[in-house]
């Protein structure tokens, strides 16, 4: 685009001679624009109060008020708009062309007035006009912009702050500093006290910056407060958290994270490492430091199904120190762009051991490297440490346990001959059964639990199989090929479960109850004493599983006649 | 004819064009204006001002020069020059010379009329 005298401009001519004033006027109507005469400094002023104009012409001497002086009071009047004013000058001195310039003035025309030139003059300074406009108009922009994005992250930092909050942060065995917008560094830390009186801390490094590096922090501490006040292990906890950052997160996008688990009353910590760098736990014992580096793939990178939840347990004593940071730490650059560097940092924490004030020794280093010309730091920093404490949730319990989770429950869940022909209903029991936070721990024992219930029930009760025949060479084959032929032929038979959960503050206890519609066994014959050899004797009805299950089970009572098996399991979230 | 080298005609024929209908008004602003400039300047002569000398020589000779009027303007220019450093010499004799120039020329811009 052509920036020129296309649009007519608003010139003020201020010109005492109204000769001069006549021929000027003409020469600029002549031009395209609109021309404002007035014949002295006072008028001009005046005339660009009332209609500010594109250019000012002004001659230097003039009655009442000067062009000089007039210049001087227009450029006060305005000091953003770039408004030209062009002396109208027969001095020719340098002084008083100096003069000219310095009151305000962009440059002159001698007289007598050259047409040519005025009017070239005219469209020079109307296209530096347009151009000056153009980049105020931009940088109003660019600052509306920014305002609005400094506007949105407050909004999103607040947002983020009631989301995370302090979790327990505030307790006295941990340090922690955080950067104030340092979720738009994609650095996270939540920490929540789990029911059972656990300490579960976790430090994100989310790929990338800003509004893209933020958005993850909201699942993932949802996620994690969510679950953690649901007595959900840590690795369910991360299972499930890498599972929503995997869904939401583009690919390339993920966070490397630590996760912490304290164990208080048993003086332990497990801990996950996924693409951080090494944690440091110092022994108090041995004066020095233990490594723990990254032995997992970031949250969000895998699959659920190929994720792996595994951890590193430790036994530890009071006064054992564990030192995590994001690799803003040894990042942070100063003026020269120079690292921190991980060397450096080691570096502290080996000269500064046992001292208390490694954290603020490390974090005072890193700071004095950034300099002070530096706001946007990047360092995050947690210390924890293993302290004789018995802490209690600030939360209640009871109350977070009910929501949206299983705690007291029971169910009735009935099978038919049709059903149980081909269905295994123990899939869809372990289902129901994991949705208690807690008792998926538990799953392994559970399940054997279930499936010895379930194939007494269906394989001796409904289709009254003997167990002997499973003794003989080749009795197995034997065995279930009769088993499926008899299920075949099956016309009447059910296999009944009745399944029972009251939750405690520690855990629970889950009563399950099987009963099948077969004849039950000689049951006052077999007196069950599973830690007897006189059980193995009755193996004709129920194999081993009795001994197995009762090993497992707080008690297991069969009801008369025999085909009516109750157990109870107590379980609690320690386990 | 004889007071017709007292104005330069490409001067006016330019202005002429550039001012179309409002040339006339041009002509009669430019002698209104200037015998009122030329009055004030013979008391400011009379009245060893030099100052008011100064000012209204400078306003005669831009708006002369402005229509053409190339030799009131250098003897405006004198004047002027000398009122500011305050070193007028013969200035009844300048400004009868003067007089007699503004009138050739307001004769002769009659004629473009």
């Amino acid at each position: 685009m052509r920036i020129d005298a296309e649009d007519p401009l608003k010139i003020l001519i201020a010109e005492d001679s109204a000769t001069d004033r006549l021929i000027l006027e003409s020469i600029v109507a002549q031009a395209g624009h609109v021309p404002i005469g007035v014949a002295d400094g006072l008028e001009a002023i005046a005339a660009y109060k009332m209609t500010p104009p594109d250019i000012v012409l002004l001659d230097v001497m003039m009655p009442n008020m000067g062009g000089i002086e007039a210049a001087g009071q227009i450029r006060a009047l305005n000091n953003n708009d770039f408004i030209p004013i062009i002396f109208l000058t027969s001095l020719n001195d340098p002084e008083s062309l100096v003069k000219c310039l310095e009151s305000g003035g962009d440059d002159f025309i001698p007289k007598p007035y050259n047409r040519v030139v005025l009017q070239s003059k005219i469209k020079a300074f109307g296209r530096m006009r347009s151009m000056h406009q153009t980049v105020l108009a931009q940088k109003e922009q660019i600052e509306a912009n920014n305002l609005h994005l400094i506007q949105e992250q407050t909004v999103a930092k607040q947002v983020f702050d009631k989301i995370a909050h302090t979790g327990c942060l505030d307790r006295g065995n941990i340090r922690h500093y955080m950067s104030p917008l340092a979720v738009f560094n994609g650095d996270v830390l939540v920490s929540e006290v789990s029911p059972s009186g656990n300490m579960l801390v976790l430090l994100g490094d989310f790929t990338g910056h800003g509004l893209p590096a933020a958005i993850g922090s909201m699942p993932l501490a949802t996620t994690f407060y969510g679950m953690v006040r649901k007595g959900f292990s840590m690795s369910d906890v991360l299972r499930e958290i890498n599972q929503k950052l995997h869904e939401i997160l583009p690919v390339g996008f993920f966070c490397c994270a630590i996760c912490v688990d304290f164990n208080f009353k048993e003086s332990s910590v497990k801990i996950w490492n996924g693409g951080l760098p090494e944690a440091f736990l110092y022994r108090k014992s041995t004066e020095d430091y233990q490594l723990i580096g990254s032995g997992n793939l970031p949250l969000g990178v895998m699959p659920s199904k190929n994720f792996t939840g595994e951890s590193v347990t430790l036994d530890l004593e009071y006064g054992d120190r564990l030192f995590m940071w994001s690799d803003g730490a040894f990042e942070a650059r100063n003026k020269r762009g120079e690292m921190f560097g991980e060397k450096r940092l080691h570096q502290i924490l080996y000269q500064n051991k046992d001292k208390d004030t490694l954290f603020d020794d490390i974090l005072r280093r890193v700071q004095q490297h950034i300099g002070s010309g530096e706001k946007d730091d990047d360092i995050s920093l947690v210390e924890i440490e293993m302290q004789d404490l018995d802490i209690k949730p600030s939360y209640d319990i009871s109350s977070e346990r009910r929501k949206g989770s299983l705690a007291d429950w029971s169910m009735q869940f009935n099978l038919p001959e049709s059903s149980l022909k081909g269905f295994d209903p123990l899939p869809l029991l372990m289902n129901v059964m994991s949705e208690v936070p807690g008792l998926k721990q538990h799953r392994t024992p559970l399940y054997t639990i279930l499936a010895e219930l379930y194939a007494n029930a269906l394989e001796h009760g409904v289709l009254g199989l003997s167990s002997s025949l499973k003794a003989t060479s080749g009795g197995f084959t034997e065995f279930y090929t009769e088993k499926n032929e008899r299920l075949k032929s099956l016309t009447e038979g059910t296999v009944g479960f009745t399944l029972e959960h009251f939750a405690d503050d520690k855990g629970g206890l889950l009563k399950i109850r099987v009963k099948d519609s077969g004849p039950g066994f000689e049951f006052e014959n077999k007196t069950i004493r599973p830690e007897g050899d006189e059980v193995r004797e009755n193996e004709d009805y129920f194999g081993r599983g009795f001994t197995l299950m009762n090993s497992l089970c707080e008690s297991l009572i069969v009801h008369p006649p025999g085909n009516d098996i109750e157990v109870a399991y107590r379980w609690s979230h320690d386990a | 004819m004889s007071k017709l080298h007292a104005i330069d005609s490409e001067t006016l024929d330019s202005l002429k064009d550039l001012l179309g209908e409002n040339f006339n008004l041009l002509i009669e602003t430019y002698i209104g204006d200037s015998s009122e400039r030329m009055s004030r300047l013979k008391e400011a002569i009379k009245a060893d001002d030099d100052d008011g000398v100064c000012a209204e020589a400078h306003g005669i000779k831009g708006s002369s020069r402005n229509i053409g009027a190339v030799v009131i303007g250098d003897l405006c220019e004198v004047l002027e020059t000398q009122a500011r450093q305050q070193a007028l010499v013969d200035k009844e004799e300048q400004f009868a010379a003067l007089e007699q120039a503004f009138a050739d020329v307001c004769e002769a811009l009659s004629a473009y009329l």
